[in-house]
């Protein structure tokens, strides 16, 4: 959010709420930034990647560690941090490396970024997929407001791991 | 042992039920987790469901088209690694006893086991295709009600249970092919039996059967068409870098979907093949390249996905398709058209029918008097009445007459054997009796084989006339239109006449047009001439 403030073009940023109440974690003490359009690989694997951004990082983290110690797969995350400047370079490496994608996102499937991602995946690196790539994300439905039909709605842990079996399996 | 629930799932938000459209998996079969079980069809969608983890089916509690509610148990996974695979093409003698039965004899309760063998369909048939089991494990079944279906490639039949009872064991899933005299289900008798296995209906025979060894967890590859396995871009880059061939590709075994080769597979054969433990394959898999496009036949069919149901070809299906094709392979086909005026017969018919079916308790059609005909014909013209046996032509005495007969989703053609020690009434009580079997699925196979002469009836459904396929061996087939009044001109005047279109399909390696036409000219001359005074 730093970066946006100091970047002297506008920049939309999008908050994730439900991030500001249930992730904690460490940040540096001094002053520190995250540039604009530059990924982080969150978790290092060789199997299959998870390209993926915002709070599915979490769940992209917990699900890949469910496939390390129950399933014997090495699953590679990358948080994308910024979806346009988007981070190709950084996204393109992993599929060469892994061979596998999972796109995760919360956003909805149908006109989703992950369309966009699988699209630049298959163009650029044909030669190095494994498998068709896959996508997770919100079911094609407004969005519900009851926490059932959230559930429903949404993405998450379970649903990751058992896209990631699919692949693996593929 | 672990048993593992699969439940209904919820398939959306307002979603209380949904039915069970297709179970992918029969009870005893493997299943790897995530492989399809079963499909779920609710108001809204279908779906298929996945297995939630790999094991053996034990139970599956509810039969296809039932509506269950979500969160209700529909079958039951067993996850043990030493539960037994349920070897359906084991020989049965190997095949242990539920012990759910043994426990009612050693208990003396009147359980008494008694074993069903795929019966012998006929002479020259040593096996048959379990078609359709009527009952499952756990059903009741009264003595000589229907247990099962069962195909040959001749004929399709009800089988009746021997005795009373309850299912114990069903030894065999659908389609699978048993020898004849295999024991292929057991039932237990006696009311100690009702008693025991009626609370417990799901105690399924594999989740008793003893360990037996399971299959590895990498099974090797199944068997593939070698041009019909998929690639992924990856593996065939793969390959091209590391100087893999298609051929030694197509050798490696694969632990992916469907036997397709992961990356891992060809990585691992590369190392090994590095390692020296692959030796030079090029020769071993030359051949297999070469004979790889002679042994496409077509193109594949494309279709948009979809828009096309998918339907599997049944047993009989397969054998219309196979004898077809092979007929217009084997014979050289040609064709003849010829008319007939039924009218006296059209009138003998009238004028006797209700009589005739008073007698004889069914219905007196046109057919017989078409096959008695043919008959008559056949004894004027022997030569129609043979087979082809290399060089040689074998011409028949016996004039056994293949009667066509459609059936719900497919036709079948029993014969009415030594046709030409019949008179008109007696070709149509055999013809009656066949054709009510036929229907029936009651055929013994011997009575659709040994044909000499095929008669089909394309008038069935009001069509002038057809052009009918030669049923081999035969070589001829005669095909009946539809009995119109039409003018004709007698004698140079008009009259209405009920006519007939006869059709012949003759094979003219043996038969040429001269006497193909005159037979069918003798055909015409019996039924025009058909003596109307005499009694039936």
């Amino acid at each position: 959010m730093k970066a946006a403030v100091r970047d002297n073009n506008p920049v939309l940023y999008l908050e994730h709420k439900r991030l500001y109440r249930h992730i904690k974690g460490e940040v540096p003490d001094t002053d520190y930034i995250v540039e604009i359009g530059k990924g982080d690989v969150k978790r290092s694997g060789n199997d299959i990647s998870i390209i993926t951004y915002g709070s599915m990082v979490h769940m992209a983290l917990e699900a890949a560690e469910v496939m390390q110690s129950e399933h014997g797969v090495s699953v590679e995350v990358v948080d994308l941090r910024s979806l346009m400047p988007l981070d190709t370079e950084l996204i393109y490496a992993s599929v060469r490396k892994t061979g596998k994608v999972l796109i995760a996102h919360e956003d909805n499937i149908t006109g989703g970024i992950g369309g966009e991602i699988s699209a630049l995946i298959t163009e650029h690196c044909f030669q190095s997929l494994d498998a068709p790539v896959k996508r997770i994300g919100a079911i094609d439905t407004p969005t519900p407001y009851s926490p059932t039909l959230e559930e429903f709605f949404l993405p998450n842990t379970k649903k990751v791991v058992s896209a990631l079996q699919d692949l693996a399996a593929y | 042992m672990a048993l593992v629930d699969v439940i209904m799932p919820q398939m959306g938000e307002s979603i209380a039920e949904g039915t069970i459209s297709k179970w992918h998996k029969k009870v005893g079969e493997k299943i790897a987790k995530d492989e399809t079980l079963l499909e779920i069809s609710t108001d809204k969608v279908d779906s298929e469901i996945p297995a939630p983890a790999a094991g053996i089916i034990a139970e599956l509690l509810f039969q296809e088209t039932t509506t269950v509610g979500v969160n209700t148990v529909i079958a039951r996974i067993n996850t043990d690694v030493n539960a037994s695979v349920a070897q359906p093409r084991s020989t049965p003698a190997a095949s242990p006893v539920p012990s759910n039965v043994q426990q009612q004899k050693q208990n003396g309760s009147a359980g008494v086991l008694i074993d069903v063998i795929m019966p012998q369909m006929g002479e020259s048939i040593a096996e048959g295709t379990i078609a359709k089991w009527h009952k499952k494990v756990g059903d009741t079944v009264a003595k000589d009600e229907t247990l099962l279906e069962i195909s040959t490639d001749k004929v399709d039949s009800e089988i009746p249970a021997p005795a009373a009872g309850i299912i114990a064991e069903l030894l065999f899933p659908a389609q699978t092919t048993v020898s004849v005299n295999t024991v292929i289900a057991k039932i237990a008798t006696g009311s100690g039996a009702v008693v025991a296995a009626v609370p417990s209906p799901v105690i399924a025979p594999s989740a008793l059967a003893p360990t037996a060894p399971i299959a590895p967890l990498h099974t090797p590859a199944k068997e593939a068409i070698p041009s019909d396995r998929f690639y992924s871009p990856l593996v065939l880059n793969i390959a091209r870098t590391e100087g893999v061939s298609m051929g030694e590709l197509e050798g490696i075994a694969g632990t992916g979907a469907n036997g397709r080769v992961s990356k891992n597979d060809i990585l691992s054969y590369i190392q090994r093949k590095k390692g020296g433990a692959i030796a030079a394959p090029i020769q071993r898999t030359a051949a297999p390249i070469s004979s790889v496009p002679s042994a496409k036949s077509a193109a594949p069919i494309t279709y948009p996905a979809g828009r096309v149901d998918l339907i599997k070809m049944d047993t009989m299906r397969k054998a219309i398709a196979e004898h077809m094709v092979r007929s217009k392979h084997t014979s050289a086909h040609v064709g003849s058209l010829s008319e007939a005026d039924l009218t006296g017969i059209v009138k003998f018919r009238e004028k006797n029918k209700a009589a005739f079916e008073k007698r004889e308790g069914f219905n007196l059609t046109y057919t017989p008097f078409f096959l008695e005909a043919v008959v008559k014909a056949i004894k004027d013209f022997p030569m129609m009445n043979s087979s082809v046996d290399g060089d040689t032509i074998i011409i028949r005495k016996d004039v056994n007459l293949g009667v066509a007969v459609a059936l719900e989703n497919g036709l079948i053609v029993p014969v009415i054997k030594n046709a030409e020690q019949k008179n008109l009434a007696g070709i149509a009580r055999s013809l009656n009796d066949l054709a009510t079997r036929a229907r029936n699925k009651k055929l013994l196979p011997d009575e659709v084989t040994g044909g000499t002469f095929t008669v089909t009836n394309p008038g069935g459904f009001g069509n002038l006339y057809g052009f009918p396929i030669i049923n081999q061996p035969q070589v001829a087939i005669l095909g009946v239109g539809a009995i119109k009044k039409r003018p004709v001109v007698i004698d140079d005047a008009i009259a209405i006449r009920s006519m007939v279109y006869i059709s012949m399909s003759y094979d003219h390696r043996i038969i040429d047009g001269a006497l193909g036409g005159m037979f069918m000219q003798k055909v015409v001359s019996y039924l025009e001439n058909f003596d109307v005074t005499q009694a039936i």
